[in-house]
């Protein structure tokens, strides 16, 4: 067309389209330019966004490992608190028992002595001195049981025995508080009753603080005990009945009965004295052994308690230090003819456990806290074993195995050295004839005794 | 007379304890810890020992072991006598050797009956 030609003729159709063209290009550089921008900095902005969570989460961590800090320090506290609980008990236990044993005991013999001399007039008064003390000792009992159930501070001792001897024990023992508001006690078990294995000192405990709250609110009446066994879920279970003839309770007394210091009330406590702890004892001691106790009662017409025990307890806690408590009869003394083992070794509580492993492998034991004594009593006594910790601070545990061997009479004896090093060469080159490792286990001792013993 | 050693370290309790048995007819000697206890028996030779659990010095399970080690002993019926009551004392003082066992406070009907039991298993 004659525009297009003049356009195109002239040269200048060249430099528009350029100039059209690097516009062009220019607009869309700009517009990248702006997208490389904008995404630069939604980056950047992205980033800061994650390093700021990231701070605050280092933030929390710090945080967490000074709680978690904080919470291991509260922990050792914690323990460091009970251990000094139970030793605080123990103690104070150990001061308050002394006076009032001596309270209880000079009384019972300036009674003893005033009936010989006859001097009747004196024996009520000193009986009351008795009883008192009595009492107050029944008192810090309960407490000091108590406190120990609430800290776990109690194990089992669980033994096997027949329950109806056990019973029949109880008789003897419960006869003065019976006598006391002559009441008569009754005594029934069922003829299969038979064995149970439990924890017999703790389950005469509970029988007899039953036994005793029932001759003491009731009065000229009959109590009694009964024993049967039951089957239920699958398993045995022996059950223990104290009935009594006595006042029995009310509504609100029987809320109250095993809650702490609240004897069903005041009046009660002022009447029937007691500090309303019994019961409390009895209801955990119960369920330690894995059983349960319950009541019923009628005012004006008695109370039942019953309590339920697993014919076999389980005894979930173990003594620490891997020794075994649930054993089931009374442990047999050793015979002596395995020998004697001298252990010497100044730290007392591994002194204690040597004793308890050595003897439960049929050795007598003697032991000794240092070389000399140690050296005095293997010549007194010429042990069939020695065994010899060499660490002890103070005193050169090599130098004792040295004068041992060199003693011409103690020289055969061989000597086991307890030690923590690998390295037995300077033990085997001083005479020594066997090592056992801390911390001693009781199938390495067991191994290293029966290989040297006579 | 049959001669007793009563091992006990707190007065009081040895006091009550020593004349209570004297009256009874017996012959009392004293230790006041573990170790003289087993150089005063070596000694005396008595029918029978008390032996108190906690002692200073040495304690009464660990006379007791050397005292049934020792051949001029080991025949001696030994009582434990402790305050404890737990029931791991009892197993402690078998393993230790004792004869027998009693709880304190004493009851002394109760403790004479044991004294009397194993005096006479001895034919004393």
């Amino acid at each position: 067309m004659q525009t297009i030609d003049l356009l195109e003729s002239s040269g200048f159709l060249n430099e528009v389209s350029l100039l059209i063209l690097s516009s062009l290009f220019f607009v869309v550089g700009l517009y990248h330019l702006y997208l490389y921008f904008h995404r630069t900095t939604e980056l950047s902005e992205q980033t800061r966004k994650t390093s700021e969570v990231n701070e605050k989460l280092s933030e929390l961590n710090l945080k967490l490992s000074e709680v978690n800090t904080k919470l291991s320090e509260r922990s050792r506290e914690l323990a460091e608190a009970s251990l000094a609980k139970s030793q605080f008990l123990a103690h104070i236990s150990h001061e308050l028992r002394t006076p009032l044993n001596a309270i209880i005991g000079y009384s019972e013999m300036i009674q003893e002595e005033v009936e010989e001399k006859g001097l009747d007039d004196f024996i009520p008064d000193l009986k009351k001195i008795r009883e008192a003390g009595k009492h107050l000792l029944g008192v810090i009992n309960d407490i000091l049981d108590l406190s120990k159930i609430e800290s776990g501070d109690i194990s089992l001792y669980l033994e096997q025995f027949k329950i109806s001897t056990m019973i029949e024990d109880l008789r003897t023992t419960a006869a003065p508080v019976i006598e006391k508001n002559n009441n008569k006690l009754e005594i029934r078990f069922a003829e299969n009753v038979g064995t149970m294995r439990a924890d017999i000192r703790r389950l005469r405990q509970v029988l007899l603080n039953l036994l005793s709250n029932a001759s003491k609110f009731t009065e000229n009446g009959t109590i009694i005990i009964e024993a049967s066994r039951e089957n239920a879920d699958q398993s045995d279970w022996i059950v223990f009945r104290v009935l009594d003839t006595g006042i029995g309770m009310t509504e609100e007394q029987k809320l109250k009965v095993f809650q702490a210091f609240s004897q069903a009330d005041t009046s009660a406590t002022r009447k029937f004295g007691g500090a309303g702890l019994g019961l409390v004892i009895c209801k955990r001691l119960c369920q330690m052994m894995g059983g349960s106790i319950t009541f019923e009662s009628q005012q004006g017409k008695g109370s039942t308690f019953l309590i339920r025990i697993p014919a076999s307890v389980s005894d979930v806690r173990k003594e620490t230090g891997g020794f075994d408590l649930a054993a089931d009869a009374a442990y047999q003394r050793s015979s002596a003819t395995d020998g004697i083992v001298l252990v010497i070794d100044d730290d007392r509580s591994a002194r204690d456990l040597m004793v308890r492993m050595i003897s439960r492998e049929g050795f007598r034991v003697v032991t000794a806290w240092g070389g000399e004594e140690g050296l005095r009593l293997a010549r007194d006594l010429g042990p069939s074993i020695i065994t010899l910790d060499v660490f002890m601070p103070g005193i050169d545990g090599w130098s004792v195995l040295k004068e041992l061997k060199a003693d011409p009479d103690l020289g055969k004896i061989p000597v086991i050295m307890v030690t923590m090093e690998e390295d037995k060469t300077k033990g085997f080159l001083l005479g020594a004839s066997d090592f056992v490792l801390k911390p001693v286990t009781r199938e390495q001792l067991s191994a290293v005794l029966n290989k040297y013993k006579k | 007379m049959a001669k007793i050693v009563l091992v006990e370290d707190n007065e009081d309790n040895r006091d009550m304890l020593s004349r209570r048995l004297t009256r009874k007819g017996y012959e009392v000697l004293i230790a006041v810890n573990g170790e003289e206890a087993v150089e005063l028996v070596q000694q005396e030779q008595p029918a029978l020992i008390l032996m108190d659990i906690s002692l200073p010095v040495m304690d009464g399970f660990e006379a007791t072991r050397r005292l049934k080690s020792l051949d001029s002993t080991k025949n001696i019926p030994i009582i434990a006598l402790t305050a404890h009551a737990m029931s791991g004392d009892r197993e402690k003082a078998i393993e230790a050797g004792c004869d027998d066992y009693d709880v304190k406070p004493v009851e002394l009907r109760r403790l004479l009956s044991k004294i009397e039991t194993l005096l006479g298993a001895k034919g004393n």
